[in-house]
């Protein structure tokens, strides 16, 4: 391990003038974390977490291929990891005490699709899972001390992949992605021919739904989500082409507005058209109102204005996926499989190409969250 | 609780990685691994495998294509100043000749022939390619348009979708007329009563030996503001979006035969020449060549000597396939043939040559 000094130590050894180092310095936040499912099956599958000012990397042994991940509102060093889809457990992670303290399983005849969020007091968890029987999508319901299973809701859509809360604290947004998978055939599609994603929002309390909106396209599975402030919902879909009739293009991120209907982002279209159909994750910048969506399989982060829906740019970056803001707002940071971690300039999408750091055995995997224990 | 397994790893940033070449305590404590090691497997090696594909293929090839393009120019300029059906008949044969050379690099989509995600080079020779759009009757109504105008155009600065290749077929083999003539005497007549039909060719034969010069330029010279050749920067294995260069052929290749196989490329394109089958063989020719390679290095030679003789074969039966489809004229199999190739380049390929082309990319959620 290497330490503060010896880090800085090695900086000046690079002829960096001390003001650089310095300014590389309180550029970052201090107790800013990456935390991200990290892994394969070569290294193992892993909960992966970076001190931001450090670049110091720790790694738990997960057991399980994680996807998603919640840090705990009232014990803001714990972070939530949830197994992949179709999953079955979720491990409860301490970053300062560098060690798992907890973890759950799905309850019987239910399956993780791999998200979770908290109610607003952080007493509640709410995660994504399945009926593996029925297929039916759920919110299972816990106590957010003991992990105990408390109920669940009904998602009124089949695979709840997504689920973020809303400002108001009343209301959960869930991506009911459509796809139905059980876990007896593992990740396999099930009801392709008549899937049909939809956003639903319900109410926190009671579980009845509040509103559900579509896509124009029947086969534009509604994936991940990411919530500003002000209630703003960007949408990152996948399209399930093999379903389709048509090579046509079909936009792949999108916008709501509280009480509007969802926008489309459909241009620029060769930068959608590069992304292959598939946008992995997203992330609201609050401050600089624009949001990220990320491409593995078309190499690309591109960048619309949640207000003006207008496209503001691009990174590439090999099988990009993993994509959050800095906790002080001024940064992107994207992440891919090769253990790459970039950042961004949070207005004018500059990459700050002195700030690359890869961690070469720990492979990121869809998802990245940064996380402040101050 | 469970037992602690925490391993710590140093982050290298690009500072500090200057550093690590000074310590070896430092290169020591960093660990890990490339996704594609430069895996030495008896005498064979990926790097003198890659290295092989482009000076062997890639260059050659590249340099092919703009010595037609620019054989393709000088015949049009000829034809025009000698409008006849002898001097038709050489600017279609050159036409077809370049399509062919064009087939020969359209699958290596990435570097110079692809730098710009919005005017990539690719879509000005082959507007096909982008969506799978038939600009047919775009170019028609466009040609005629600007023959009935007396301005004067910067080619370059036209719609991707109006020159290339699609706009020279229509031009040479076919007259401007509202039921277009495909008759050699009547495309002549069709010149001599429009002169401007021969300002509009030489502008965009002239557009596609400018094009091909900048993929040759980007490979061998500059590419970008790199300040390097792009042959070197693919050969040192890692790319400008980070990827390994032998993950990007691959996944290139694979996206290349993707769109063959969904945009029925045979039944579509090069209609008017009557040159698409012509060009599939030149193109899977190209693919064979790709695999089997030009030396004792090639990445049939590493898949075998790695103990993937059956991927090998089932590679090498694919392309057969396919080859056998296009000499009977069977668009159906050929489609079906390339379909299974493509599936090669997403797996067997990648697991034979130890690439991994992505977590995320093939196995995301």
């Amino acid at each position: 391990m290497i330490s503060r000094r010896h880090f800085i130590g090695a900086l000046l050894a690079t002829g960096l003038p001390l003001e650089a180092i310095a300014k590389m310095e309180s550029e970052t936040v201090p107790n800013e974390f990456l935390v991200s499912a990290a892994g394969n099956e070569k290294t193992g599958y892993q909960f992966g977490y970076v001190v931001t000012k450090t670049h110091q990397l720790e790694r738990e042994m997960s057991q399980f291929r994680g996807h998603g991940l919640s840090q705990h509102p009232l014990h803001p060093t714990q972070v939530i990891m949830y197994a992949r889809r179709p999953g079955n457990m979720a491990i409860v992670t301490d970053v300062l005490q560098q060690k798992v303290v907890n973890r759950f399983p799905v309850a019987k005849n239910r399956f993780f699709y791999g998200h979770g969020c908290f109610s607003s007091d952080g007493k509640t968890l709410f995660t994504t899972e399945g009926n593996s029987q029925t297929g039916e999508g759920k919110i299972g319901i816990r106590d957010a001390m003991t992990y105990q299973q408390l109920g669940e809701f009904d998602t009124h859509g089949i695979g709840p992949h997504d689920v973020r809360m809303m400002p108001d604290g009343k209301t959960l947004v869930i991506a009911n992605g459509g796809i139905l998978t059980r876990p007896e055939t593992g990740r396999k599609k099930l009801n392709l021919p008549e899937m049909r994603s939809n956003l639903t929002y319900l109410d926190v309390m009671t579980g009845q739904k509040i509103d559900e909106f579509r896509v124009p396209e029947a086969k534009a599975s509604i994936r991940h989500l990411d919530v500003a402030p002000d209630g703003t919902v960007a949408i990152a879909m996948q399209v399930q082409r093999e379903a389709m009739n048509s090579e046509g293009l079909v936009p792949l991120g999108a916008i709501q507005k509280p009480g509007k209907s969802i926008q489309l982002l459909s241009e620029p279209e060769r930068l959608i058209a590069g992304m292959n159909d598939y946008m992995g994750s997203v992330a609201i910048n609050a401050e600089s109102r624009l949001a990220g969506f990320t491409s593995p399989r078309g190499n690309l982060v591109g960048f619309w204005d949640v207000d003006s829906y207008d496209f503001k740019g691009y990174h590439q970056l090999h099988d990009v996926c993993g994509i959050a803001v800095s906790q002080d707002k001024k940064r992107f940071m994207i992440s891919n499989s090769l253990g790459e971690v970039r950042e961004l300039d949070g207005q004018n999408l500059n990459e700050n190409r002195a700030n690359r750091a890869v961690y070469p055995g720990s492979p990121w995997d869809n998802h990245m969250l940064t996380i402040d224990i101050s | 609780m469970e037992k602690k397994t925490v391993i710590r790893i140093a982050q290298t940033t690009i500072a500090a990685m200057a550093v690590i070449g000074l310590s070896s305590v430092l290169l020591t404590s960093c660990g890990g691994e490339r996704q594609n090691d430069p895996l030495q497997t008896g005498s064979q090696s990926l790097d003198a495998a890659q290295s092989a594909l482009v000076n062997n293929q890639i260059l050659p090839d590249v340099k092919q294509f703009v010595q037609s393009a620019t054989a393709f120019e000088t015949s049009a300029q000829a034809f025009c100043n000698n409008i006849d059906t002898a001097n038709l008949a050489t600017v279609q044969s050159n036409w077809k000749t370049l399509s062919e050379d064009w087939s020969r690099v359209e699958q290596f989509n990435f570097g110079p022939f692809n730098d710009d995600l919005f005017d990539g080079k690719y879509q000005f020779i082959n507007s096909y390619r982008l969506r799978g759009t038939n600009y047919t009757s775009t170019v028609r109504a466009d040609i005629k348009n600007r023959m009935a105008s007396n301005d004067t155009y910067d080619f370059s600065n036209l719609n991707f979708n109006l020159v290339g290749l699609l706009a020279l077929e229509v031009m040479v083999f076919e007259t401007t007329d509202a039921t277009p003539k495909t008759a050699n005497a009547d495309i002549v007549a069709d010149f001599t009563a429009n002169p401007r039909k021969c300002y509009l060719l030489n502008g965009m034969a002239t557009l596609m030996k400018d094009n091909a010069v900048y993929i040759d330029n980007g490979w061998n010279q500059q590419h970008l503001a790199t300040g390097k050749a792009y042959k070197d920067i693919y050969l040192t294995g890692k790319l400008d979006d980070g990827s390994e260069s032998l993950t990007t052929l691959l996944v290139k290749v694979q996206e290349h035969l993707d769109y063959i196989k969904k945009r029925n490329v045979l039944s579509a394109t090069a209609k008017l020449s009557q040159h698409a089958y012509a060009n599939a063989q030149a193109n899977i020719d190209a693919i064979d060549k790709l695999m089997t390679g030009t030396t004792e290095n090639s990445f049939y030679a590493y898949m075998t000597a790695a103990g993937h003789q059956a991927a090998v074969d089932t590679v090498k039966a694919n392309i057969a396939s396919a080859k056998q489809a296009l000499l009977d004229k069977d668009q159906a199999s050929y489609e079906a043939a390339i379909g299974l190739l493509d599936g090669n380049f997403k797996r067997e390929i990648p697991t034979a040559l130890a690439v991994s082309l992505g977590l995320n990319f093939s196995d995301g959620d």
